[in-house]
């Protein structure tokens, strides 16, 4: 099932809203990956990790998950922090109240929790947002 | 034998009723009278032979389907509130341990948090000239 609420997720942070992209992928390249990037990639890049879903019992047997991720934006100090805070700008912008498909459940809904703010992390900037994702079964 | 948990339980509300329940609660009470007379040293009391149930069932308005309304109501224009007459309801603890009665709604608490949930709460009084039917599975 947690597997569903990522796949919900990832479908809608790599979602095309335009020109068969969205503005979070054009400003990483499309380097957006899951729980941990690749050792030297190139910066900027997004990292977005869940946390284990709560979930919510009903008496028909149907289960409420809500499970919250964390969407991390990393660049290079060189980049200034402003140059962070901007994707992480975009990133609430394309995940705050959105519906988004999640198989099995009746819709997925994903709003923002906390926004980012651009850190000095070692040799680059970071800046962590966090999202709930609500999303009840059918059956 | 098994000891019961929530999970177990389960409600099943009048017709026209309708909501995603997962917590109910309720008490069987009857009024008590103090008989304490003179020369006793401890109260005396009796209790009423006519018992009551009140109490509320929780959980999650649904909409964007057949018969999710949450109460009934008139089939309008105006769709005005129509539940006085209640229904028959079931309180189960457990497969086949369950509380079956005749009520009245005094009252639906919604609640509704932009950043939270959305829930429902209906509060109902016993109307059943008998009481509850009890079922309670002795069979283990």
């Amino acid at each position: 099932m947690s597997n569903y609420l990522m796949q919900g997720f990832y479908s809608r942070l790599s979602a095309d809203t335009g020109s068969s992209t969205n503005p979070v992928r054009t400003a990483v390249s499309d380097r957006i990956y899951a729980v941990e990037a690749p050792a030297s990639s190139t910066l900027p890049l997004v990292v977005y990790s869940m946390e284990s879903p709560d979930t919510e019992r009903f008496f028909s047997g149907i289960v409420r998950s809500r499970a919250l991720f964390t969407v991390s934006v990393f660049g290079k100090v060189e980049a200034g922090p402003d140059a962070i805070a901007d994707i992480d700008r975009k990133v609430f912008d394309l995940l705050d109240q959105q519906a988004v498909t999640v198989t099995g459940h009746d819709r997925g809904y994903i709003r923002g929790v906390s926004r980012g703010t651009p850190i000095a992390d070692g040799e680059y900037f970071r800046s962590d947002s966090t999202f709930e994702l609500v999303a009840t079964t059918t059956s | 034998m098994a000891y019961a948990i929530g999970s177990d339980g389960s409600v099943t509300l009048p017709s026209g009723y309708n909501a995603q329940l997962n917590t109910w609660s309720a008490t069987i009470s009857r009024t008590t009278s103090v008989v304490t007379g003179f020369g006793d040293t401890g109260h005396q009391r009796r209790a009423s032979g006519v018992v009551d149930i009140t109490g509320s069932a929780g959980g999650v308005p649904e909409y964007d389907d057949t018969a999710t309304i949450p109460f009934p109501t008139a089939a309008g224009p105006p769709k005005v509130l129509d539940d006085a007459a209640g229904g028959s309801m079931t309180l189960q603890v457990a497969d086949g341990c369950t509380l079956a009665f005749g009520a009245v709604f005094s009252s639906y608490a919604f609640s509704v948090t932009n950043d939270g949930d959305s829930t429902i709460t209906f509060n109902f009084e016993m109307n059943d000239n008998d009481g509850p039917t009890v079922a309670w599975d002795e069979t283990a």
